[in-house]
């Protein structure tokens, strides 16, 4: 049997891209169910996510923000809420690792394409395209922040590839191809479809503008976007108040929180260890491999004028990826830059991670330095190879992923089994504030995650970053000033049991020395001994539990119960 | 041999999460700082431990009389421990370095460094990734993003000289 030259290559291409990945976030091809490889606490969200998918289409779950319940439609990806609700069948905790895993060889594999099929790159220059997209230092943050549903990123390269289609022959198939894959990119995270716009106002724009433009296939494409676009506005505004708090309301900390999500200088060179001790471990690293072949393509390219307009699109977005202030390694420079205008406006605080529009910078270098290979490889084809090694390089220690991958087991400890079913969990630890605010959001993302185990009802707000807010954050702020005092506050658990609240875990190490003994002592005057303590799962818990019988009141009874936390002594 | 690899390189992760967790401490003193002693309070899972750091060579990878002190703990998996570094002055007085939550959550091993310096408050111990003489910490930090710089200065030259290579009329 022979093998034809096309199938050979296409073989080869997802057998190196999928090596790629397995040692890209190694170890997590080795326990895709069992571990999580993460350095931040994104991916407990995702995990939590992920397992409410079971609703849809109903968009909206009661078993946490109890008893008010969160909208799903503030889950940032909908993507990821399909693939876990069409994994049901089988099991949606395969949703995230499928992500991760299957998320980079899928994004390479589409950056290649559009490389090799639409802008003349040969093969094997043309994976220097997917190796630098799809393994690039954004996709090596999404990993180790969490946030694993974002390197299914695939979208952006195949709709700037449709966009060409649509150019240059005009069928109204590419045109509506490009806007459902603008549509695939918004609704994957709404990062990746600020990106994917940009990339396709850089594409179309000119386009339109020459004479002879083929309108009809590009206005298919806006259409089809807009749609999309509309649909997911319209959801967004659907999903009630408590979830689009804007999470900062002052100008000095919007400014600092857009710069703590904006790209260094240095960061797009290489990354240090500092990056994870800190939130998103953002280390958008751009591969020099890609970076030196574009910086010398205006001689190996001078007449390719689809590169140009993304090579355009790939420095603009740069450009405003740096953020309202240009830093060198941390906050070094401040010196105001680009979106220093936004600072202090509403939409500062929905707009935090201007790094995450270098998408399209490492789309736009990955097909130019292809590109620039293949002009390379055709005098000399052995030097211009090692430009493939010198990508892959980039890809494994430019970015330094394997380098810094976690091994954290995902578990949940043995005490929450001992609360009573139908009745909801109070999860009790410290109020973070200051610059341990983001332990806050550890915990509480942390304390999902354990409910895909134990699924009982929670207080807390398991989407959406809104610090200091919610019914797990009132109830439990009252319940530690309660406890703590001497005596402590009368009818307790009279008060916990009229919210539906049929447990507290409390996470006794958090709290410092001597208020962990008062706080213990004071919930077990209150509440009595504790029903189960484990210390398993990485942590101890101790589970007071209240004497409930049946099934909680209805939500509206609960709801009016949570009205009145305020005015409790 | 490929199937192999593959199968002693899963077996090998399997018996890696079985086994206890490493936590590595490492502390970085400034040379104009004196402790006759330096210890940890770590305070995990419910219990609480006392580490007395040593700089004498007398663990794995310590060099003697550096100025790193180290201690290692080998225990349960735990995702977080309240730490308390503290000193004893050469008089036997002890000061309070850093009191604070510290995420340990890999299951393998987990190194937590400090570098203890003076601030105008006192003498405080922040929290560093790697833990390294005087001066040299923030070399150490940096090593990775030097190595990338000089991997681009390699590589623009590399391309350039392929450029050259490329255009010039006697090449093959």
């Amino acid at each position: 049997m022979t093998v034809s030259p096309a199938r050979r290559r296409v073989a080869l291409t997802a057998l190196f891209f999928s090596a790629l990945s397995a040692i890209f976030s190694w170890p997590l091809i080795t326990d895709p169910l069992g571990l999580q490889v993460s350095r931040q606490f994104d991916l407990f969200s995702v995990l939590w996510t992920q397992s409410m998918a079971r609703p849809w289409p109903g968009l909206a779950t009661a078993a946490t923000a109890w008893p008010l319940g969160e909208s799903l439609t503030r889950a940032d990806s909908f993507v990821l809420l399909t693939l876990a609700r069409s994994l049901d069948w089988l099991d949606p905790r395969l949703a995230a690792p499928i992500c991760a895993l299957a998320g980079p060889p899928l994004s390479a594999w589409a950056a290649e394409r559009l490389a090799r099929r639409d802008l003349g790159a040969a093969w094997p220059w043309s994976l220097i395209a997917g190796t630098t997209y799809g393994f690039s230092g954004l996709m090596c943050t999404a990993l180790l922040e969490g946030h694993v549903y974002v390197m299914l990123a695939p979208w952006p390269p195949l709709m700037a590839s449709a966009l060409l289609r649509a150019e240059r022959g005009g069928r109204l198939r590419d045109g509506l191809l490009a806007g459902l894959y603008w549509a695939l990119s918004l609704w994957t995270s709404a990062y990746l479809g600020i990106a994917a716009a940009a990339l396709a106002v850089a594409l179309a724009l000119p386009a339109l503008l020459k004479p002879g433009a083929r309108w009809r296939a590009l206005m298919a494409a806006a259409a089809t976007a807009a749609v999309a676009g509309a649909s997911y506005a319209a959801l967004f505004l659907h999903s009630g108040a408590l979830e689009r708090a804007l999470s900062t309301t002052s100008r000095q900390s919007s400014v600092l929180r857009m710069s703590a999500g904006s790209a260094r200088l240095g960061g797009m060179a290489g990354w240090d260890p500092t990056a994870d001790m800190v939130l998103h471990s953002i280390t958008p690293t751009l591969g020099f491999t890609a970076l030196a072949l574009a910086l010398f393509s205006p001689l190996l390219l001078p007449r390719v004028p689809a590169w140009r307009r993304l090579a355009a699109a790939g420095v603009v977005a740069a450009a405003l990826s740096l953020g309202p202030e240009l830093q060198l390694y941390h906050s070094d420079l401040e010196w105001p830059w680009l979106l220093s205008p936004l600072q202090g406006l509403p939409i500062a605080s929905f707009f935090r991670h201007p790094a995450r529009l270098l998408w399209v910078t490492s789309l736009a270098l990955g097909v130019g330095g292809a590109l620039a290979a293949t002009q390379l490889a055709r005098r000399r084809r052995l030097p211009a190879l090692a430009l493939v090694l010198f990508a892959v390089g980039d890809a494994l220690l430019g970015t330094g992923a394997p380098l810094r991958t976690a091994r954290v087991p995902i578990t949940a400890p043995s005490a929450y089994q001992a609360a009573p079913e139908g009745w909801a969990v109070l999860e009790l630890f410290p109020l973070y504030e200051g610059s341990v605010e983001e332990l806050e959001l550890y915990f509480n993302n942390l304390t999902c995650a354990y409910q895909v185990h134990h699924r009982r009802p929670l207080l807390n707000q398991c989407l959406g970053t809104t610090l200091r807010s919610g019914p797990r954050w009132e109830v439990g702020s009252w319940l530690i000033d309660a406890a703590l005092r001497q005596p402590p506050a009368a009818r307790i658990p009279q008060r916990l049991t009229s919210l539906g609240i049929g447990a507290v875990a409390l996470h006794p190490d958090l709290f410092p020395g001597a208020s962990r003994d008062e706080l213990m002592a004071g919930l077990s005057q209150a509440l009595g001994p504790p029903a189960a303590i484990s210390v398993d799962a990485g942590e101890r818990v101790l589970l007071y539990t209240l004497p409930v019988e049946g099934a909680p009141p209805a939500a509206a009874v609960l709801s009016a119960a949570l009205d009145t936390v305020e005015g409790w002594e | 041999m490929l199937k192999a690899l593959l199968f002693a390189a899963l077996a090998a992760q399997a018996a890696d999460l079985d086994a206890p967790q490493t936590l590595d401490l490492r502390i970085a003193v400034s040379s104009a700082i004196t402790y006759s002693a330096l210890s940890v309070e770590l305070s995990r899972l419910g219990e609480q431990v006392t580490l007395e750091l040593v700089d004498d060579g007398s663990l794995p990878d310590d060099v003697a009389w550096d100025g790193i002190y180290v201690g290692r703990l080998v225990g349960p998996w735990s995702r977080y421990a309240e730490a308390r570094v503290i000193g004893r002055a050469p008089s036997g007085e002890e000061e309070l370095l850093f009191s604070g939550l510290v995420r340990t959550e890999d299951r393998r091993r987990v190194m937590l460094g400090w570098w203890v310096k003076h601030l105008p408050q006192g003498n405080r111990a922040i929290r560093t990734a790697v833990a390294y003489p005087d001066g040299a910490a923030g070399a150490v930090n940096s090593a990775p993003m030097l190595v990338a710089f000089g991997w681009g200065v390699f590589l623009l030259c590399y391309v350039g000289w392929l450029t050259q290579q490329t255009s010039s009329p006697g090449a093959t």
